[in-house]
């Protein structure tokens, strides 16, 4: 009964540490344009790194962020997760990593990522721009240190998405393609 | 043990609410205001290593000259040159609240180390990639690795240890109204110690010297103000 307290905390604590990053809170929300375009993931390249307590996004987790965040935000008409499309979309990140943040006990996660549209048939670009995004999280967002590392990563991840969607909503080569 | 926890949450979060003080950069242009800015062009970094008294004369730091014994000034040109742009937009972005885009050229001019003593109002104007309104460029003043090159000259043959350093300039420029709005300088540092970090140095050079530019990065954003704010107010280094 003493300890009830250090005990309710170490199990708080211990549940939210064991928590996995999920890609829906990695979504970018609905699109304001439309493209009337279909298209196809080509390659995305996650990265390689892997370290105890720290999320890094690898291929797979990266592709179906990517592949979730384009078709869930309506931004083309037609998206496919493989095989083939008008245009093709190539996602690589560049940097993943963490840093500390001004205040004590805070992290930092920033994602480099290059995004580029390539025409199926032409192999002409369309579309090319390297995103950067940064996300802190401090102790008040989140006590848990590895819950902590996990918000800042999604936050991040998700905001260079919702900069893909915006970026690619605004390119004025794809929204004067004609709508078939 | 109630106490204890209570005591220690406290404390954590007593810890977390540390201040990112404003400390004054070099030059700030009394024009400068945060509001305008939405999306900061961050153009390629130009490496100026080598050209040390052309510097002085814009930077106004003192040049330090010394033997590297792991690193070479000239290596790793192409990490560095990804590593600064990149450090320095993740605490723009985080700390300060800006959003920042990347160019793959200064402009319409071919801009050189030697360029650095004569930003006149019709070059700036012309450093617009993509006809970006505000635009930084960085510049690598010096870059890094010794053997305990933060210790004093003295206490350097008894301290054992591997040091990295970069000095880093940035400049943010208006180029619709052809000014420097902001411009600062600063020295950044990483360091191993003891026989470990001398052993660890000589292979982890790379490790050290992103070190030093993240610390210098972090420097750099400390003197740059946060957006939206007003009455901004400078501390002292």
């Amino acid at each position: 009964m003493k300890y009830k307290m250090l005990i309710i905390m170490l199990l708080s604590f211990l549940s939210s540490a064991c928590s996995f990053m999920s890609t829906e809170r990695m979504l970018p929300g609905k699109s304001t344009v439309t493209l009337p375009v279909s298209v196809a993931l080509g390659k995305v390249t996650g990265s390689t790194k892997s370290e105890p307590v720290r999320y890094y996004l690898n291929d797979e987790l990266y592709r179906e962020t990517v592949f979730q965040s384009v078709k869930s935000s309506g931004i083309f008409k037609n998206v496919k997760k493989n095989g083939n499309g008008q245009y093709i979309l190539n996602a690589k990140t560049i940097d993943q990593e963490y840093f500390p943040g001004a205040e004590t006990f805070s992290f930092i996660f920033r994602i480099v990522a290059k995004y580029t549209l390539t025409d199926a048939k032409s192999n002409a670009v369309v579309y090319e721009k390297t995103l950067t995004s940064a996300c802190k999280k401090t102790i008040s967002d989140e006590f848990g240190g590895p819950p902590r590392v996990r918000k800042a990563t999604e936050c991040a991840v998700k905001q260079n998405m919702q900069k893909l969607i915006k970026t690619l909503g605004n390119n004025k080569q794809l929204r004067s393609l004609p709508n078939n | 043990m109630h106490r204890i926890i209570f005591i220690f949450i406290s404390i954590a979060y007593l810890a977390s609410c540390g201040s990112y003080d404003l400390v004054k950069p070099k030059h700030i242009d009394k024009s400068f205001t945060t509001h305008n800015i939405e999306n900061i062009m961050i153009m390629p970094l130009l490496d100026a290593r080598g050209y040390e008294s052309k510097i002085d004369k814009v930077s106004g730091n003192p040049v330090f000259v010394r033997i590297n014994l792991i690193g070479s000034d000239q290596s790793n040109s192409e990490y560095i040159k990804e590593k600064v742009p990149y450090s320095i937009s993740t605490y723009l972005i985080s700390e300060r609240g800006y959003d920042v885009d990347y160019s793959e050229n200064y402009g319409q001019i071919n801009l050189t180390p030697n360029d650095l003593t004569k930003f006149d109002e019709m070059t700036i104007k012309k450093m617009n990639p993509d006809n970006s309104r505000y635009t930084m460029l960085l510049v690598l003043i010096d870059s890094g690795s010794g053997l305990a090159t933060n210790i004093s000259a003295p206490l350097q043959m008894f301290a054992l240890g591997a040091s990295s350093d970069a000095v880093v300039a940035a400049y943010l420029f208006d180029t619709h109204k052809g000014k420097v709005l902001w411009r600062h300088t600063v020295k950044g540092g990483g360091f191993l110690g003891t026989i470990v970090g001398v052993t660890a140095g000589l292979f982890m050079s790379d490790a050290l010297q992103e070190q030093a530019i993240r610390d210098a990065c972090y420097k750099l954003v400390r003197a740059f103000p946060k957006k939206g704010s007003k009455n901004i107010k400078f501390n002292d280094e």
